[in-house]
């Protein structure tokens, strides 16, 4: 799509173009390409702040792949997305149905503000708040539960409840950005499209499986694939609400990085482990675009 | 920006026929209040722990973690505020400072972002130049890789650069937004021609162009971006818990996360968090209210239109 054959382009036209965009450029390749090659080059080293940085081959990539720790941080990792992913979409989409369905516009304003508020709030104040939900002996979730006459359940310190309990607490707390496209999707379907299939004579759920479904898939692959990456990341609810524990059992990629990073000073480690869960996640998310374009052709 | 202007401008009747196809028909009032019920219900466990921590943060500390809870607010006080903001029960813990570490940080950071954005997105919506498409999908492509890939190499770079502990790493690091330029770009990419051409017969060089004519039409979309942008690095919490390490320089997270993992005994302890996480939130959620319609608008062009 370049101007190439239609030389009446000015070479001023082309400078002011590569300045303009300059200053941009500038910082994009110091702070956001650079890092590409140099964590690659981090991954076959092994650094060190101060002294002699060695070239160690592919030790590092060798080191994350036999460490437990890893191997369950990159389980977990997506055990979690497992979680969080379907169950917040299903939920998004229902809520949006709900707020659409509505009769007065200023309702729909309301709830869609309402749904999104918690979304504007740091992912730390929400972790913050949590921890007081899920404490396990003034927390209101327990609380709730011994109004039923349940045992308390400890939601952040029994390994097999952990990490779903903060899956949980994200598919509580995080839906507002999936509800709102999810709305604007809804409100773009063409209502002929209905009219016609009334004609046809389609039932409700046939309509709805043959219209309201393909139509939303772009939109559902947008909030698929964006909350994945954000699942497959998690890092601060870990850092604030469980610290990977206990005994690894919510160690995910982030927190894991983290570790060998800060704490075991690995930089290494740290970059080889970067860029599997990059290799991990670009094939997933191609994954989902094959499976939504086999969806789609309908 | 069409959705929206859609959802505004749609006339009732069209939403109404919308609305009854996705309702089963012949029940359409029985499930009109199911759905209503519905919404109810998940709004209230959506927004429960604001609420939660809203209350909690005015309780006195001896009321905070009681059993049963007390879910009605019966004598507000500014305890918990006043503990956090005089660091009482944690040493070293200057709050005043952390705030002022954000808000300033976050300024300058807004506006050069802004400004570095608008000045690209006007010339990839605007001018040809060789390479022009293929550099702007390249950037846009960056922001599906998951930020832990490059995180790293981002940290060595800055320590090399010695910018950690200076407000250089708050600032310079995440300057070229891909999604500011997105947004920006999507923006001036409709803006009529016929602008820009009479500005240039009228003898308007580049930078006249940008400034006297994009940069005022596109003042909606500048506050969008500029909301946008102060609000992630008001709750970037990773990047400088990363490379901040000495409490004066703390933003609030950091210092936040430091102070709770510092207190001891919860009952106290829960009182402080909550205000600590309600001073955070107040600024992002004021923000919101505010820009309600321009944020909506922004978060579903990248969705629609990409």
């Amino acid at each position: 799509m370049f101007p190439w054959p239609r030389l009446t382009v000015s070479q001023t036209e082309i400078l002011w173009g590569y300045l303009l965009i300059l200053p941009f450029m500038a910082f994009f390749a110091v702070f956001f390409l650079f890092p590409y090659g140099m964590v690659i080059w981090l991954s076959v080293v092994d650094w060190a702040p101060r002294g002699t940085t060695e070239f160690v081959g592919l030790q590092n990539y060798a080191d994350v792949v036999e460490m437990d720790s890893a191997q369950k941080a990159m389980f977990n990792s997506f055990y979690y997305a497992l979680m969080v992913v379907p169950i917040s979409t299903a939920l998004s989409l229902l809520t949006a149905v709900l707020i659409v369905s509505l009769r007065s516009s200023q309702l729909r304003g309301f709830f869609q503000a309402a749904f999104y508020l918690p979304g504007v709030i740091s992912g730390l104040a929400v972790a913050i708040i949590w921890r007081f939900v899920f404490d396990f002996h003034v927390g209101v979730l327990n609380y709730a539960l011994s109004l039923v006459n349940l045992e308390p359940v400890n939601w952040l310190g029994n390994i097999y409840a952990a990490l779903p309990s903060l899956a949980g607490m994200a598919i509580v707390s995080s839906n507002g950005v999936a509800i709102i496209i999810f709305c604007a999707a809804l409100l773009s379907i063409p209502s002929s499209l209905y009219d016609a299939a009334a004609v046809d004579g389609a039932a409700f759920w046939r309509k709805h499986w043959s219209i309201t479904l393909p139509l939303l898939t772009p939109a559902m692959l947008y909030v698929i694939v964006v909350s994945t990456l954000g699942a497959l990341q998690v890092f601060v609810p870990i850092y604030v609400l469980t610290r990977g524990g206990p005994v690894y059992s919510t160690i995910t990629v982030g927190y894991y990085i983290y570790n060998q990073l800060i704490f075991y000073a690995n930089a290494g480690t740290a970059a080889a482990a970067g860029l599997l869960l990059l290799v991990a996640t670009v094939g997933f998310t191609i994954f989902q675009f094959r499976r939504f374009s086999q969806v789609v052709e309908f | 920006m069409a959705t929206q202007s859609r959802l505004n401008r749609q006339t009732p009747s069209l939403i109404e026929t919308l609305q009854l196809r996705l309702l089963p028909e012949g029940a359409a009032s029985v499930w009109r209040y199911i759905a209503l019920l519905m919404i109810l219900v998940l709004a209230a466990v959506s927004l429960f722990p604001l609420y939660w921590a809203l209350i909690t943060s005015f309780k006195h500390p001896s009321d905070v973690a009681t059993i049963p809870p007390s879910f009605v607010l019966t004598r507000p006080v500014l305890k918990n505020y006043i503990d956090l903001m005089t660091g009482s029960g944690v040493a070293n813990s200057p709050v005043l400072r952390w705030f002022w570490n954000s808000v300033f940080t976050g300024a300058v950071f807004t506006f050069g972002v802004v400004l570095v954005a608008s000045l690209a997105g006007y010339s990839f919506a605007r001018k040809q130049f060789p390479l022009r498409d293929k550099l702007f999908w390249l950037i846009i492509s960056t922001m599906l890789v998951p930020a832990w890939s490059t995180l790293i190499a981002s940290y060595v770079l800055t320590l090399k650069l010695g910018m950690h502990d200076t407000y250089w790493a708050l600032i310079l690091p995440g300057l070229a937004s891909p999604f500011a330029l997105f947004l920006f770009r999507q923006f001036a990419v409709t803006l009529p021609d016929e602008l820009f051409q009479a500005a240039r017969i009228d003898g308007a060089h580049e930078l006249q162009l940008w400034y006297t004519i994009t940069l005022p039409l596109s003042r909606p979309v500048l506050a969008t971006l500029a909301i946008f942008t102060f609000t992630y690095h008001w709750n970037d919490f990773l990047w400088p818990l990363l490379v901040l390490n000495k409490p004066n320089i703390y933003t609030m997270p950091v210092g936040v996360s430091i102070i709770m993992f510092q207190l001891k005994g919860t009952g106290p302890a829960y009182g402080i968090g909550m205000s600590a996480a309600i001073l955070m939130s107040v600024l992002p959620i004021v923000a919101f209210i505010m820009m309600q319609k321009q944020m909506i608008q922004g978060i579903t062009i990248g969705s629609l239109k990409g």
